[in-house]
């Protein structure tokens, strides 16, 4: 399972995450919540062995291998004069993978990326990422611009990922979260507090002091 | 339609023309019968190529839409009408001096632009092995395929005047453009995520810089075989020096200035053969720097 020790993470002299210690001992959904700059995405680079940090986080007992964690930033890290097509084809290449999956959304195939929307880059790069099987998943508002239509499939998504996988879902929007999550992580003054479910209705009186 | 067209076209024009400045467009209006008629006539019969040159300008318009989706459904019929109203001067001049045959080209070059596949929705498709993407995202961002009939055209040349140099020429061209692909820097995150680690991964870059360079040059290389067999030795140097480029960019990821100079040094002893002796030391900072990229070390 999951161990997780950020003692301390620095941006130059910004102290952004000091003395995280959790555990997360069975699969499912994981929702990450906190103010803009709280943390969030650097909790998952940490996660992700995207970014250097004092500490360690192991999965079974072993230092995170970063080949187990699939990551979909905020701002997905796309390629504007490819199709599509050509992106995940690029990531299959990357990834090492021989056979090229179906796509999880419906994408115009003879567009560049350059001509999508926000939520239809988005789409891009999940049908790139999630070609690929993880033990962790991390979803950075992930929400953001999708459509209705998408914002249902990915959940279905997530759903189906987090029955035998860790998945974190970081958003501003908290009613998916309550929906889908088993806990949630709230990020505040470089700390996480831990909300079970029974405990979601907290949250909001957490922020209603601001 | 017609709606369509005259907003497109008032659209376009309102950077030059003020809205309801009717003491702007009279002068506009009679500066341009000036321009055409005491200008531009008396030209038009010495010079009736020349004017031609204003294709350009409808080029370099379509160039600039970015409405395309908008009037995807009369996309053929709304830039045709719209081509030939900002030609209206230039066709004007062709008919009362009696020159035909040039309205019929400038009609052909308008209908070439607008069936340029780009603006049909048709994204053209590169042979390239995409591990690294930049060449088709620089070929299709730059348009590099229009290297080619130049290129030939200097070759062919070069070879019927006896004109070697022509021939390096157009090869030099060729490969400062592939030059600019292979400095192109892949996203660190990309990089990191990648199955294959280290040396694997560099290896795997060189191979795809090599494949997809042949597949570049091969065009050039069977034209110059129908010409002179002897000449292909020089494919053999520019290849390698396409490798050493590679290397080069991963040696020193960060700095643009370093991987400029290192090249040049290289370029300009090649004749010592320096590229072949820091070949491994390059490989070897190569290898050292994507290593590091993978493995973010734990610290803070």
């Amino acid at each position: 399972m999951l161990k997780l020790v950020i003692e301390k993470k620095y941006y130059r002299k910004n102290k952004v995450l000091e003395s995280i210690d959790f555990e997360i001992s069975s699969n499912g959904i994981y929702g990450v919540i906190g103010k803009n700059g709280a943390g969030k995405t650097t909790l998952f680079q940490c996660i992700a062995s995207q970014t250097p940090y004092s500490g360690y986080i192991h999965l079974n007992d072993k230092p995170i291998d970063k080949d187990a964690v699939g990551w979909c930033p905020t701002n997905p890290f796309v390629y504007d004069y490819l199709t599509s097509v050509e992106f995940k084809s690029f990531f299959a290449k990357l990834y090492g993978l021989k056979k090229v999956n179906n796509d999880l959304f419906d994408l115009p195939k003879n567009q560049l990326i350059k001509e999508f929307s926000t939520g239809m880059k988005k789409k891009a790069y999940l049908n790139a990422l999630l070609q690929k099987k993880y033990s962790i998943y991390l979803f950075d508002e992930v929400f953001n611009g999708l459509d209705i239509e998408s914002v249902f499939t990915f959940e279905k998504i997530i759903r189906k990922l987090g029955e035998s996988n860790i998945v974190f879902v970081s958003s501003h929007i908290l009613p998916p979260l309550f929906k889908i999550c088993k806990n949630i992580f709230l990020i505040e003054d470089s700390n996480i507090k831990k909300f079970k479910k029974n405990e979601f209705d907290q949250i909001e009186s957490f922020f209603d002091k601001y | 339609m017609l709606g369509l067209i005259y907003f497109i076209t008032v659209n376009n024009l309102r950077s030059y023309f003020g809205r309801k400045d009717l003491l702007f467009y009279f002068i506009g209006l009679l500066s341009l019968l000036f321009l055409l008629f005491k200008g531009l006539y008396p030209q038009i019969e010495k010079y009736p190529v020349w004017f031609l040159a204003f294709v350009i300008e409808i080029f370099r318009i379509h160039q600039r839409r970015k409405d395309f989706f908008i009037i995807r459904r009369l996309y053929f019929s709304i830039l045709f009408c719209e081509y030939i109203i900002y030609s209206i001067p230039i066709l004007i001049l062709y008919a009362i001096s009696d020159q035909w045959e040039y309205i019929l080209i400038l009609l052909f070059f308008i209908l070439t632009i607008i069936l340029l596949p780009r603006y049909r929705g048709n994204v053209v498709k590169y042979p390239f092995f995409v591990f690294s993407p930049f060449w088709t995202i620089f070929f299709r961002k730059n348009k590099l395929f229009l290297l080619y009939p130049i290129s030939v055209f200097l070759i062919i040349k070069g070879f019927t005047i006896n004109n070697i140099g022509l021939v390096y020429f157009s090869l030099a061209l060729f490969f400062f453009g592939v030059y600019n692909i292979l400095t192109q820097r892949e996203l660190k995150y990309h990089i990191c995520i990648s199955v294959y680690k280290g040396e694997k991964y560099l290896l795997k870059q060189l191979k795809n810089t090599l494949a997809n360079s042949i597949i570049v040059f091969s065009p050039l290389i069977m034209l110059i075989m129908f010409y002179d067999i002897v000449q292909i030795w020089i494919f053999f140097p520019i290849l390698f020096l396409l490798l050493e480029v590679n290397l080069i960019k991963y040696a020193f990821f960060e700095n643009d200035i370093h991987q400029v100079l290192v090249f040049i040094f290289c370029l300009v002893l090649f004749p010592f053969l320096l590229p072949l002796v820091a070949f491994p030391y390059l490989y070897y900072l190569s290898v050292k720097n994507i290593k590091l990229f993978q493995d973010v070390k734990t610290g803070y």
